[in-house]
């Protein structure tokens, strides 16, 4: 027996995940999936655009942008001397950082915001260089500043001037630093929050931090939801006793945290929730990262609270219909229309 | 003549494959202790924590580990028990350096408990180094961690 379930929440669709029991029919089972991520495609289609970075039939690492069901991809960056990686929108949707890296370098989970930090249009026309001295950036709520991650601290730096505004005490923070949508938080993988690195929050005001991941295992590549009051983030591993990483979600305050996405076989980082919060995107890697080696990109609705979320789980028992989007890295969402920024602005950079 | 002959080689040959010398004091002639850093010590390492040392190929890390200060040759420690973080503590130290972590080495090869090395050390860690830090001492100490740029095997 096969039984589809659906969660409807706020008067939209919001979850749709598949339960197979022993004794069903796999041919059957895997044709409802297969049916279920046709209709996760659909809704998702026309709602903006993703970044992400890719080595599609080239040995660097390039910037792609295509729609959320993975069509109408469009490489948008085309530089054989560098790797391109860690692209954000801009909130207003109308601006793209990321980092460049020289080619011979790779691209590192831990280190990509060390390198250059370039500004360009969110379909990649008009790159600006800003260079070594912005590390580990992200967008500040009005499009207009970025938040920077510094051994001095968080530093917010104004674009168009490049002058420093202020600077936030960093406490533990020393990588994968983001700034909230609202503006008054920033959440960063952290040091001093327990003996392994974890997930820090730092209020923005008065420097106040807490960890709001599990401190007794290692964590990493946290990310904002729209609400500005949860995170997503990957429970990373115990060394010593294996496993792999999973998609896990926080309240601010610490209190309050659940399993969103696990897959045995499979690392789970870089997770970024849809402009509207119904959906959550994630890299998916069979090894450790990291070095950034071979990593496919997926999308699943995001899972309604239900009995069997937990962290004690199997990662098999309900496993959400996901929707691959092949191969890529650390991708970001808008609900902006870069292809009218596109036909704006300069002609885009290579097409595929 | 041919026993005295036998015996002669044998002793050679027993010299030859015996124990390789360890490193010594001749350590203190390693330029790059003193030159390195703003605190110079010989330390015994006191333990390696379960956990602390671990080997992934992806991804690098530090980890803190305790000494026990037997010589303090510059510099100024305020306990002879010092908290210290070694970048890659997988590597060989003249392996250690990377692009990340460029101005580290030394001729440890493996840490072991009861080692007693002689440390160039900087500190405190988070001015040295931003990345991932294990520290199995998390909550036990207050003190500062140092971060260690040079590491010299004195002896076992």
């Amino acid at each position: 027996m096969l039984r589809l379930r659906i969660f409807v929440f706020a008067g939209g669709l919001m979850a749709v995940s598949v339960r197979c029991p022993a004794g069903a029919n796999p041919a059957s089972a895997s044709a409802s999936r297969t049916e279920a991520a046709q209709r996760l495609a659909s809704e998702v289609r026309n709602d903006g655009w993703l970044v992400f970075s890719a080595r599609i039939q080239t040995p660097n690492w390039n910037l792609f942008i295509m729609r959320p069901d993975g069509s109408d991809r469009r490489r948008i960056t085309d530089s054989p001397e560098f790797n391109e990686a860690g692209a954000r929108f801009s909130p207003d949707g109308k601006r793209l950082l990321y980092y460049r890296i020289p080619a011979s370098e790779g691209v590192d989970n831990n280190t990509y915001g060390t390198f250059d930090l370039v500004i360009a249009n969110a379909d990649g026309t008009d790159p600006q260089v800003y260079g070594k001295d912005y590390p580990w950036a992200s967008w500040g709520p009005d499009s207009r500043q970025i938040g920077c991650l510094t051994r001095r601290g968080i530093e917010v730096v104004d674009l168009a001037t490049r002058k420093l505004v202020r600077q936030i005490p960093r406490r533990g923070i020393v990588q994968q630093s983001i700034w909230s949508p609202d503006g008054r938080w920033f959440v960063g993988t952290a040091n001093g929050l327990g003996p392994y690195w974890n997930i820090g929050v730092l209020n923005a005001a008065n420097g106040e931090w807490r960890a709001v991941s599990e401190t007794d295992r290692y964590n990493c590549t946290p990310d904002w939801c729209p609400d500005s009051l949860h995170v997503v983030y990957a429970r990373g591993i115990i060394p010593e006793k294996g496993g792999f990483a999973e998609l896990w979600t926080a309240s601010i305050d610490g209190r309050q945290r659940r399993r969103i996405y696990a897959e045995a076989g499979h690392h789970i980082y870089g997770a970024c929730a849809s402009p509207d919060g119904k959906y959550v995107l994630f890299t998916r890697s069979i090894e450790d990262l990291g070095r950034v080696i071979s990593t496919k990109m997926a999308l699943i609705c995001w899972p309604a609270i239900g009995p069997d979320t937990d962290s004690s789980s199997n990662v098999k028992s309900r496993a959400p219909v996901r929707l691959d989007l092949g191969p890529g890295w650390e991708p970001h969402w808008t609900s902006a229309d870069i292809s009218m920024a596109g036909k704006a602005s300069q002609p885009g950079g290579a097409r595929q | 003549m041919r026993l005295w002959l036998a015996l002669a080689v044998s002793i050679f040959v027993l010299a030859a494959c015996g124990p390789k010398a360890k490193p010594s004091a001749a350590t203190a002639a390693d330029p790059h202790l003193a030159t390195n850093g703003t605190i110079e010590v010989t330390a015994k390492l006191l333990e390696i924590p379960e956990g602390a040392i671990f080997k992934r190929d992806l991804y690098d890390y530090a980890t803190v580990l305790k000494y026990q200060v037997l010589k303090l040759y510059r510099g100024k420690l305020k306990s002879n028990i010092i908290y210290v973080g070694q970048y890659d503590p997988f590597k060989p130290r003249k392996e250690a350096a990377d692009r990340r972590v460029p101005n580290i080495g030394g001729n440890l090869r493996d840490f072991e408990a009861g080692q007693v090395q002689r440390l160039a050390l900087e500190g405190p860690i988070e001015d040295c180094f931003m990345g991932g830090i294990v520290n199995k001492y998390f909550g036990h100490t207050t003190g500062p961690i140092y971060w260690a740029v040079w590491t010299d095997l004195e002896h076992e």
